[in-house]
């Protein structure tokens, strides 16, 4: 039984009372306030959801499957009735007018929604300090950074605050912050989650993720979410899960076992001989141009964020700055209503798009991106799963890189290139004595469970 | 390579609908020069005639029947929750050509 099912089973039973347990866990985010997870705490609805709970339990009612499990979502799923901010000045009085497939999904299971946590604005960001509301406070040390976009929910369940929260994933959202902060975040199969009713950054990479204690829970979660929805176009059914039937062969990125903080490196040599003991095959495997990935990812997902942000006008919801004709309103609504990050990348998308430079960045990128895919294929026929430091570094300083955006971006280094892939991948926390060490364990598409086995498995290895 | 110019982020600025002041647009002329020269790396990648990727589903025409589906229908009461209403419709500033 994963942590997960034996809280839900626990509450069926009647060991476990709801509404104490949702009181435990505000009282213990009203205690972490100076790490500054939360944009809203929902203390009246949780607190409601878990005396409804409570009374259908009184009934005899039958129970979701995560009955009474608190969890927390980032700000950028819609919750309808409820605000949405996305972190961002534009969003701050904006009121949801449907939910997020995924978290009704979570919600029908009769999970108590704690409250929506702190991201990057419009999830632009590694770090979590692109925030209207300033950075998320990693709880292991909080002069460092949790890592972002998903700095709130991987903070969350790093303090111990809830089990389980949601994040996007688009080029290293959940795995960044999980490694930083030292939980379990896995990026699932591009197409596999809905992406109904989450503020769109990069819709060909982003990706509802969820942030866990262990990869079990985050398979029991995943079993939960996964399922096409009519209401995103991009999903698909997934099919019997492929199981492995023998000792798995790994294999370790080449390019990305360079340039590594020494902590990261002696985390990751670390696991590896535990690996290797265990009777695993252990080889080194090539990604040639993986190196160009970061400068992909930059093109066509800063291409599609000047895309998707261009809705944010001022007119039909959201801040509306200025007086005048058109071009005035939403100008001055836009120069208002973003954080710079979304400003630059605005602009960058804007100038990869533009006439005169389309065919050199951004058609570049797409063909880029097919090569990186069939890089990808080619190393998935000798091995069933590539490993890779999620990060060349631990968590860094609050103010460390927030002068230097190139300096930021950098931290995505080896977590962009499975979102161009659309290919699952998993952010496992290292046995370390310092700062949290994630080891990124990456999957064809299509192999959610086997990645999430093999995770589980790393994770008990002597 | 691409140095980029101030005359370069006005444009862009006024493609993308965003006012900047003067400072904004030193300090993104500035960033903007720094992260294109770091993105101009993928120009020397040898993809010529592979085929541009558009997404990763491998997915195709994903269309549903031409029927109203009440989900997808936003109420007037949503809309008046995230603006102001005149006569229950939207009133929108003057395009000036």
């Amino acid at each position: 039984m994963t942590g997960l099912e034996q809280i839900a089973a626990q509450t069926k039973a009647g060991q476990l009372k709801p509404s104490q347990v949702v009181r435990e866990a505000l009282d213990k985010a009203a205690a972490c306030e100076p790490l500054n997870i939360f944009t809203e705490v929902l203390t009246d609805s949780a607190l409601g959801q878990a005396r409804d709970l409570e009374d259908r339990l009184a009934r005899g009612e039958p129970v979701g499957k995560l009955a009474g499990v608190p969890f927390c979502v980032k700000d950028n799923f819609l919750y309808r009735g409820t605000t949405t901010t996305a972190a961002a000045p534009f969003l701050l009085d904006f009121t949801a007018p449907y939910t997020a497939t995924c978290l009704k999904k979570i919600l029908a299971e009769d999970a108590i929604l704690l409250g929506k946590t702190n991201l990057d604005a419009f999830a632009h960001g590694t770090s979590t300090e692109n925030s209207y509301f300033g950075p998320t406070k990693n709880p292991r040390d909080p002069s460092l950074t949790p890592g972002g976009s998903s700095g709130g929910s991987a903070a969350a369940v790093a303090a111990d605050i809830c089990p389980f929260a949601l994040g996007t994933d688009t080029g290293g959202s959940v795995r960044l912050p999980a490694s930083f902060c030292g939980v379990f975040g896995f990026k699932p199969t591009y197409g596999l989650l809905s992406r109904y009713g989450i503020v769109a950054m990069a819709s060909s990479t982003d990706c509802v993720s969820p942030v866990t204690r262990s990869p079990a829970d985050a398979a029991y979660l995943t079993r939960i979410l996964a399922g096409a929805d009519p209401l995103d176009g991009t999903t698909f059914d997934a099919g019997p899960d492929p199981v492995l039937g023998r000792t798995p062969k790994v294999g370790v990125v080449k390019e990305f076992n360079t340039g590594l903080q020494p902590e990261v490196g002696r985390a990751f040599e670390a696991v590896l001989d535990r690996i290797k003991s265990a009777g695993w095959q252990v080889s080194e495997v090539s990604l040639p141009d993986i190196g160009l990935a970061l400068a992909c990812y930059y093109v066509l997902v800063s291409a599609e964020v000047s895309s998707n942000l261009s809705r944010y006008d001022g007119l039909r919801y959201g801040a509306r700055g200025g007086e005048g004709d058109w071009e005035a309103v939403v100008g001055s609504s836009r120069a208002g209503g973003f954080m710079a990050e979304n400003k630059r990348r605005i602009m960058l998308g804007t100038y990869v798009l533009s006439q005169g430079y389309y065919e050199a960045y951004y058609q570049q990128a797409q063909k880029l991106r097919t090569l990186l895919i069939r890089q990808f294929e080619t190393a998935f026929r000798d091995v069933d799963a590539l490993l890779s430091p999620v990060s060349p570094t631990t968590a860094f300083k609050l103010g460390e890189k927030t002068a230097d955006p190139l300096q930021m971006y950098m931290a995505d280094l080896m977590t962009v290139a499975a979102s161009l892939a659309g290919i699952p991948a998993a952010s496992l926390p290292l046995p370390v004595s310092g700062l949290p060490v994630g080891l990124q364990i990456m999957t064809p598409q299509k192999t959610d469970g086997m990645n999430l086995r093999l995770a589980e498995e790393v994770g008990k290895l002597p | 390579m691409s140095a980029i110019s101030r005359d370069l982020i006005v444009h862009l600025a006024r493609l993308a609908k965003l006012d900047l002041s003067e400072d904004e647009i030193a300090t993104y002329q500035r960033e903007l020069t720094a992260i294109v020269g770091f993105i101009d790396q993928l120009r020397q990648a040898d993809v010529g005639d592979l085929p541009p990727t558009e997404q990763v589903t491998g997915l195709q025409d994903a269309t549903r029947e031409d029927e109203a589906d009440e989900r997808l229908v936003l109420r007037s009461e949503d809309l008046a929750a995230n603006a102001t209403l005149v006569d229950g419709q939207l009133k929108v500033p003057r395009v000036n050509l």
